[in-house]
C-alpha cells in the first residue's frame, strides 16, 4: 500500500508502510495544573514546585533534545510527547498510524516510599489518560497504571478502567529493587486477565543495570536490557503462567535480540535446576514463547542485515515482534526504515501489524478489514 | 557378583544379594564392558540403567537418586509417590530412574535401559549380547 501523507513541514510525501500499529508511544504530561485536576485530596495540595519532585534517571541526556526529539518540543515548550496536535501531525497522520498504543512514563510502581501517594497518582493519571488522550483519538489504544506495591489495591485500579474500549493493558515498570514474577504480585496479573489486558513492562526513572547505575548513560542505556531479563525470568520462575492462562506480556523497549540467548541459557539451567521451582512445568523458552511479546525498538544495526534475520529465526516464532517507534523520545526508530532490509515483506506485515492486533485483540482496521471493501 | 551365564540371547549378570540394595539406593557394576547402575526403588522394584547421563556421559552413579520433586503452586514442594530420578554429578539433569529418559528433554537422548530381575534373593541384570559385550 502506497499512500501520500504529510510531512511536520505539511509537505505530502509517499510511504509504503502498509498498516501499522505502533506499541510505543510516550503521552506526557504537558500543563501540569491540568493533570492536577484529576488528583484527589489530601494528595493534590502536595503536588507544587517545593514539594514533591517526582522521580527522575539521575543522568543527563547528552542528546539533542534530552529524553526527547528535538523536534517533537511543542512551541510552547512543555515536554515532548504532550501535545496531542504536534503528535498526530507528527506521528499519527504522518505515518498513517492505525492504532497507537500509549505507555507514558509515570509508572508509580517504582517509588520506593509512600505507597498510598504513589496509588493516588496511578488513580489520577488513568482518569487523565482517559480524559486528555483516549477521548480526543479513537486511535489510541491506553496503558492502566498502577502501583504494584501493594497489589491488591492496584488490582482494584485495573478492575475500575480496565473495561474502558480502548484500555488494552496494564504497565508495570522493570524495576531493580524487586522481581515482579513473585507470588506476591499475581493480584495484578489476574486482574489483568480478567478484564481481558496485557501487562506492558517499559523502564522507568530507577531501572539500574547489574552493576547498579554505571558512571555514563551510555553505559546504563546498552546493559539495561538486563532489567528485562530479570523481570522475565521471574515472571516465568514464580509461576504466573500457571496461575493465569491467559496472560499475555509484552517487553516494550526491551530489546530483543539477547532472546535466543536468553532462552537457551534459561532452558538450560532448568534441566539442571528444575527441582528448586516444581511448580514451573515447561521449558521457559515455551513460556516465553506462548505469552510475551517484544517491541522492535530500539532496533540494532547489524553489520551484515541477515545476522538480524537470523537472530529473528532463532528465537523460533514470527509472531512475537510488534512494531514500536518510542515516539517521542530521542531514539525514535522510523516505522519507514526500522525493520532490517533482510526482513522478507510477509513479515514486515505481521510486525508492523498483525502481531500486534492479534496481542491486543483489536478490531481489524486495514484495507481488508474496512467496511464495503472487496477482499481478496 | 559371579560371572555372566550367555544365555541364547542375553548375558546373564547376577550383580549382588538383593537385600544390598534397598529401596532409594543404587550401586554401579562393571558388566562386560559396561558400567551399569542398578537403582534399587520401594515394593522390590530394580532398575538397570546405563551408567551415563544422555547430555555429557556424567556417571549418574556419582550423583543422586531421589524422588522427583512436584509442586503444584509456587513454593510448594512435594516429592512425588512414585517417580524417582537419577540425578546426575555433572550438571544436575534429571533422568527417569525407570525409563532412563531425561525429566526435561534434550532432543530424542536417553539412557539405556537393561532387563533386571530377582533370582534365588539376587538382583540379576541381562544384557544384550553384542561384540561391546
Amino acid at each position: 500500500m502506497t499512500t501520500l501523507i504529510a510531512d511536520q513541514s505539511g509537505s505530502p510525501r509517499a510511504t509504503s508502510i502498509g498498516p501499522l500499529i505502533d506499541a510505543d508511544v510516550h503521552e506526557m504530561i504537558g500543563d501540569p495544573l491540568v493533570f492536577l485536576m484529576h488528583v484527589e485530596e489530601p494528595y493534590r495540595s502536595r503536588l507544587h514546585q517545593d514539594n514533591w519532585k517526582g522521580v527522575s534517571l539521575p543522568y543527563s541526556w547528552p542528546t539533542t533534545g534530552g529524553l526527547a526529539r528535538p523536534d517533537a518540543i511543542p512551541a510552547n515548550g512543555r515536554r515532548a510527547g504532550s501535545d496531542y496536535d504536534l503528535m498526530r501531525r507528527q506521528h499519527l497522520d504522518a505515518y498513517d498510524v492505525s492504532y497507537a498504543v500509549l505507555t507514558g512514563l509515570m509508572y508509580p510502581s517504582e517509588w520506593r516510599v509512600q505507597p498510598d501517594f504513589a496509588q493516588a497518582l496511578a488513580r489520577a493519571y488513568n482518569n487523565w489518560l482517559v480524559a486528555e488522550w483516549l477521548a480526543k483519538d479513537p486511535r489510541f489504544l491506553g496503558s492502566v497504571h498502577v502501583a504494584a506495591q501493594d497489589p491488591l489495591v492496584a488490582a482494584a485500579e485495573i478492575d475500575r478502567v480496565g473495561q474502558h474500549p480502548q484500555i488494552v493493558q496494564v504497565m508495570l515498570p522493570v524495576i531493580s529493587h524487586d522481581t515482579l514474577g513473585r507470588e506476591f504480585y499475581h493480584p495484578v496479573y489476574e486482574a489483568a486477565a480478567r478484564n481481558g489486558l496485557a501487562v506492558g513492562f517499559h523502564t522507568g526513572a530507577t531501572a539500574q543495570t547489574a552493576a547498579g547505575l554505571p558512571p555514563y548513560y551510555i553505559e546504563w542505556h546498552t546493559a539495561l536490557c538486563q532489567a528485562w531479563q530479570s523481570q522475565l525470568i521471574s515472571l516465568v520462575v514464580g509461576g504466573v503462567f500457571n496461575k493465569v492462562p491467559d496472560l499475555r506480556i509484552a517487553m516494550i523497549e526491551s530489546s530483543w535480540t539477547w532472546l535466543p540467548h536468553l532462552m537457551w541459557r534459561f532452558d538450560h539451567n532448568y534441566r539442571s535446576l528444575r527441582r528448586e521451582v516444581p511448580w514451573v512445568k515447561r521449558l521457559p523458552s515455551e513460556y516465553i514463547r506462548d505469552h510475551v511479546k517484544f517491541t522492535t525498538q530500539p532496533m540494532e544495526v547489524a553489520d551484515n542485515p541477515a545476522h538480524m534475520y537470523q537472530m529473528f529465526e532463532m528465537v523460533g516464532s514470527d509472531e512475537f515482534l510488534m512494531f514500536s517507534s518510542d515516539y517521542p523520545h530521542w531514539d525514535f526508530d522510523s516505522p519507514e526504515h526500522s525493520l532490517p532490509s533482510s526482513f522478507p515483506a510477509d513479515l514486515r506485515q505481521k510486525i508492523m501489524y498483525d502481531n500486534a492486533a492479534s496481542f491486543y485483540r483489536l478490531p481489524d482496521r486495514t484495507a481488508a478489514g474496512r467496511p464495503g471493501t472487496a477482499s481478496g | 557378583m559371579s560371572a555372566p551365564e550367555d544365555t541364547a540371547r542375553d548375558l546373564r549378570h547376577v550383580v549382588c544379594p538383593a537385600e544390598e540394595l534397598p529401596a532409594g539406593r543404587m550401586r554401579a557394576f562393571t558388566l562386560g564392558a559396561r558400567r551399569i547402575l542398578v537403582v534399587g526403588l520401594p515394593g522390590g522394584e530394580y532398575n538397570a540403567v546405563a551408567d551415563f547421563c544422555p547430555h555429557q556421559r556424567g556417571p549418574l552413579s556419582g550423583g543422586s537418586l531421589e524422588r522427583m520433586w512436584l509442586a503444584d503452586e509456587a513454593n510448594n514442594h512435594v516429592q512425588s509417590a512414585d517417580r524417582w530420578v537419577l540425578i546426575c554429578p555433572f550438571h544436575n539433569f534429571e533422568m527417569d530412574a525407570r525409563t532412563g529418559c531425561p525429566v526435561v528433554p534434550i532432543g530424542r537422548s536417553r539412557a539405556a535401559t537393561y532387563p533386571v530381575a530377582v533370582e534365588d534373593g539376587q538382583i540379576v541384570v541381562y544384557l544384550r549380547k553384542s561384540r561391546r559385550t
